[in-house]
């Protein structure tokens, strides 16, 4: 079976599901709201395309891009899938490099479902303050957003494998923790919520190397995860 | 920057109120406590204020709809009614040799005007005040 064709058709089937199409237009009122009623005004009297600003239009926007990442993951675990996976493992394709090509079609639905309020926000931006320097906006907001999603995923796609449960666990606990805005250690900041509070309050005018050094062991525990449930589940149903 | 819009209605009530509970505090808890709670904050509200965006850059705002320059303006006075004007009073006790002098100044407006709405300019007359000298730099 070509990779390639079954990479479109896991894309397509999680693209037209009706969670992802439900979450991605939560997403995109959400992040209109935003635009219109936190950005146009800026955070602490900032500028709208300042640091603070972006940097706050981010974080707001993380339990939705989460939720919506665990949802997807949560999918693969569903009793249906598990069944087809045994008609898989007859096919001539290694049940590992399977996975990993739905692994592939799970980023590439969820960077476009993230990428959507970025687009959204530096368009705004361009249209409204005639403001293009992107550039120094675009770092804090991966930094912001993408560790803790390749965290979340890589956990998810663990634990979910052993059992599907763990993930509506971790959706609840982002869900707790972005909702009562509990900030965690700066090496561990999921949602963002201590690195905000520190430039909201002035502190820095940049991120702690804490948080910065927290968002790489994350995306290292996330990529470790991510293999070694590969590994894990080649393991299984082999 | 933009004008001041201390003439409307109401205002110099919610001014009193601020200034005569300072003064209170400063009483009853010191001077240490009065400093602490309202004129450090007001100071904060004071450079947040004149860095704040749109009023470094007001040329933005055209570009807003009336509705969001409304909300933005509004935001803006309120920081100029709960945190300027009560460090320009403060100037003016200074202008006029202390408290005690001030606030003499004030009762005699007050008690002039009693039943009646009192204008910022009611105030600027009845105090012998200059916009100019009490007003922030």
């Amino acid at each position: 079976m070509n990779r390639i064709t079954v990479f479109r058709y896991e894309l397509k089937r999680l693209m037209f599901s009706r969670e992802y199409l439900l979450l991605l237009a939560a997403v995109t009122a959400y992040s209109v709201s935003l635009l219109r009623g936190l950005v146009l005004y800026g955070v602490n009297y900032t500028a709208p395309f300042s640091l603070l600003t972006f940097s706050t239009y981010c974080y707001s926007l993380c339990p939705f891009f989460f939720v919506l990442l665990l949802v997807l993951c949560a999918r693969q675990f569903k009793t249906s899938e598990r069944g087809a996976e045994a008609i898989i493992k007859t096919t001539c394709m290694p049940f590992h490099i399977f996975r990993l090509v739905r692994y592939g079609a799970i980023a590439c639905a969820y960077l476009f479902a993230m990428v959507f309020p970025f687009a959204a926000c530096f368009l705004f931006y361009n249209l409204i303050f005639n403001y293009t320097d992107f550039g120094i906006l675009l770092l804090p907001g991966v930094l912001i957003v993408v560790p803790p999603s390749v965290f979340l995923f890589g956990a998810s796609m663990l634990f979910g494998n052993r059992k599907p449960a763990a993930i509506y666990i971790m959706l609840v606990g982002v869900l707790v923790l972005s909702a009562f805005k509990i900030p965690l250690p700066d090496l561990m900041d999921i949602i963002g919520t201590a690195a905000v509070q520190a430039l909201y309050e002035g502190h820095d005018h940049a991120f702690s190397a804490a948080f910065i050094a927290g968002r790489f062991v994350l995306m290292l525990v996330g990529f470790v995860s991510m293999i070694i449930s590969l590994y894990k589940s080649k393991q299984h149903y082999t | 920057m933009k004008p001041l819009t201390e003439e409307r209605n109401g205002c110099t009530r919610e001014l009193r109120v601020r200034y005569s509970t300072y003064c209170f505090m400063k009483e009853y808890f010191g001077e240490e406590y009065a400093r602490k709670h309202f004129t450090d904050v007001w100071s904060e509200g004071w450079n947040t204020y004149k860095n704040a965006f749109y009023i470094q850059r007001p040329e933005y705002l055209e570009k807003l709809s009336d509705n969001d320059i409304s909300n933005i303006t509004g935001s803006l006075q309120s920081i100029r009614l709960y945190n300027i004007m009560p460090l320009m009073m403060l100037n003016g006790e200074k202008v006029l040799g202390g408290t005690q002098a001030f606030q003499q100044k004030l009762s005699e407006l007050y008690l002039s005007r009693i039943g009646q709405p009192v204008t910022y300019d009611h105030f600027l007359t009845a105090t012998g005040l200059d916009r100019e000298v009490i007003e922030l730099e």
